[in-house]
């Protein structure tokens, strides 16, 4: 500011600061060229003012200003430019921001960088679904079996039916929002969020398991988790067993699984439909298999929804409430909003 | 030496359209630049019919600066040292204050350049304050909407823009 007519070329544009007497007015942000913006009032207020708004700014949206024009651009790069320190959150912020003016890119909420988009794919089609920051998301799904049941109420281990095809990650609930928000260029479509997954499991029930060997909420013991569940003979078995143990398995349990998707005032919604079809079992039975069964939704769509499981097992020493017996072919959740 | 001031002393302003307005001295003195100005004269060299000229406000932003400064009469004197860099980062306007700045955006701008010409800091916060909630949250293309802005950007010059900021992208 202090260095009268001070000026800096990008391509064919000149934009000068005047100041030549400290009694005279501001300088104001006037460019040479044209077309000048005189509908933009924003660009002809003194500099002084300018730069007062710029420090009144977190940083992403100082950044966001400068790329509007060549003007504040340069008004950022000159007078600004040094107090600019991102952090990683002003990152995330500005490329969360950014994403919505290019088509065909959003950003990764694990790296915040902006990548292609394939528009027609779910997330499991984007070339970046291997960001070490967004496979992190990518396992929220998994990670809220620990969120289901408290440590003391674990009585039963848990398994996944079907873990790859039902799952749904946050990232795909994410794209679809964003494209929601921003338009088809800027995420994937709903029905990528439909599902319909139907398999068989052959289940022997054992009432002898013992609780809480392990750490819940942790995910890398799941595979103690497993071979604890195959000690304890809780067979869960995608094949009927052949000899001698075929006899403890009378027929297996069919599972359909439906999710239908809607946004509803900006939000969205997992309605999720789920048949079971087995033997005759006893109530206890019954309960124990909706709660062992983790039906994969990554946590942060799932941190509005009641988890029938953790209301069931509240009753697993009582009889299961009628609501429950005469939803033996639908449960219907909800999912959160993203 | 300083005259005593009267409590309900008068003054008057006459803005560039020629609109003058009565308002108290406690109100006039939320300015700066009035009331060093005040402290120099005498109370009756201001009359009704010698007001103090503002020649950079018209009467309509003249009205909104003294209705702001008649409902901030009883605040605090700001000190330099108020005007820290974390309270600027803060954009939290009081509930008063937003509703006050509730108007087109050429009178937001006309009451921030009066605010500076006059030297009243905190509605010059207050303005620059909102300007700056306007911008927050907004990518540049909403940023452009906004404000009405040209993209003057050369597709070569957003090249080179984009060159430098590479590290937001996933390559």
């Amino acid at each position: 500011l202090d260095a009268p007519g001070k000026g800096l070329e990008l391509e064919h544009t000149t934009i000068s600061f005047t100041r030549e007497k400290s009694s005279s007015p501001s300088p104001s942000l006037s460019s040479s060229t044209s077309p000048s913006p005189s509908q933009c009032i924003l660009a002809d207020i003194p500099l002084d003012i300018f730069l007062e708004i710029l420090d009144r700014l977190p940083h992403p949206w100082v950044i966001s200003l400068a790329l509007t024009c060549k003007k504040f651009y340069l008004v950022v790069k000159l007078f600004y430019q040094k107090k600019l320190a991102l952090t990683d959150r002003d990152v995330a912020s500005f490329t969360m921001t950014l994403q919505r003016d290019i088509p065909n890119v959003y950003c990764c909420v694990g790296c915040h960088k902006l990548c292609r988009l394939n528009p027609r794919g779910s997330w499991k089609d984007q070339g970046h679904r291997h960001c070490s920051g967004s496979s992190w998301w990518d396992w929220w799904d998994w990670c809220s079996a620990g969120s289901r049941f408290s440590k003391s109420e674990a009585k039963l281990l848990l398994w996944h039916p079907s873990t790859v095809e039902a799952r749904i990650p946050f990232m795909d609930a994410y794209l679809v929002m964003n494209r929601h928000f921003y338009g088809s260029l800027h995420g994937t479509s709903l029905r990528t969020l439909e599902r319909h997954v139907a398999f068989e499991k052959y289940i022997e029930f054992n009432d002898d398991i013992s609780l809480d060997p392990f750490d819940w909420d942790d995910y890398w013991a799941m595979d103690q988790r497993h071979k604890c569940l195959k000690m304890f003979g809780q067979g869960v078995l995608d094949r009927k067993p052949t000899g001698s143990a075929a006899g403890a398995f009378e027929r297996p349990w069919r599972f359909s699984f439906d999710y239908v998707p809607r946004i509803i005032n900006d939000e969205l919604y997992i309605a999720r439909f789920h048949r079971i079809d087995g033997p005759m079992v006893s109530w206890k039975h019954f309960a124990t298999l909706l709660s062992s069964i983790h039906l994969p939704l990554c946590d942060h769509l799932e941190f509005v929804a009641e988890s029938h499981g953790g209301i069931l097992i509240q009753h697993i020493d009582k009889p299961i409430p009628l609501l429950y017996v005469l939803f033996d072919e639908t449960i219907i959740k909800k999912g959160g909003s993203c | 030496m300083a005259e005593a001031k009267p409590a309900s002393q008068k003054i008057w302003l006459i803005s560039n359209d020629n609109a003058t307005m009565e308002v108290d001295r406690v109100v006039v003195e939320r300015s700066m630049l009035l009331k060093n100005m005040l402290e120099d004269l005498s109370h009756t060299d201001i009359t009704q019919d010698n007001p103090i000229p503002i020649p950079n406000v018209n009467e309509a932003v003249l009205r909104k600066v003294v209705e702001w400064c008649e409902h901030h009469r009883n605040d605090p004197v700001t000190t330099p040292d108020d005007e820290s860099d974390a309270r600027k980062k803060t954009t939290d306007i009081e509930e008063w204050d937003q509703k006050f700045m509730q108007v087109d955006q050429e009178m937001l701008f006309e009451i921030i350049l009066a605010s500076n010409f006059l030297d009243i800091k905190p509605l010059l916060d207050v303005g620059c304050k909102t300007v700056a909630n306007m911008i927050k949250g907004k990518s540049p293309e909403e940023i452009r909407k906004t404000f009405n802005i040209t993209n003057d950007f050369s597709a070569e010059e957003e090249e080179q823009i984009r060159r430098e900021n590479e590290w937001a992208e996933d390559r």
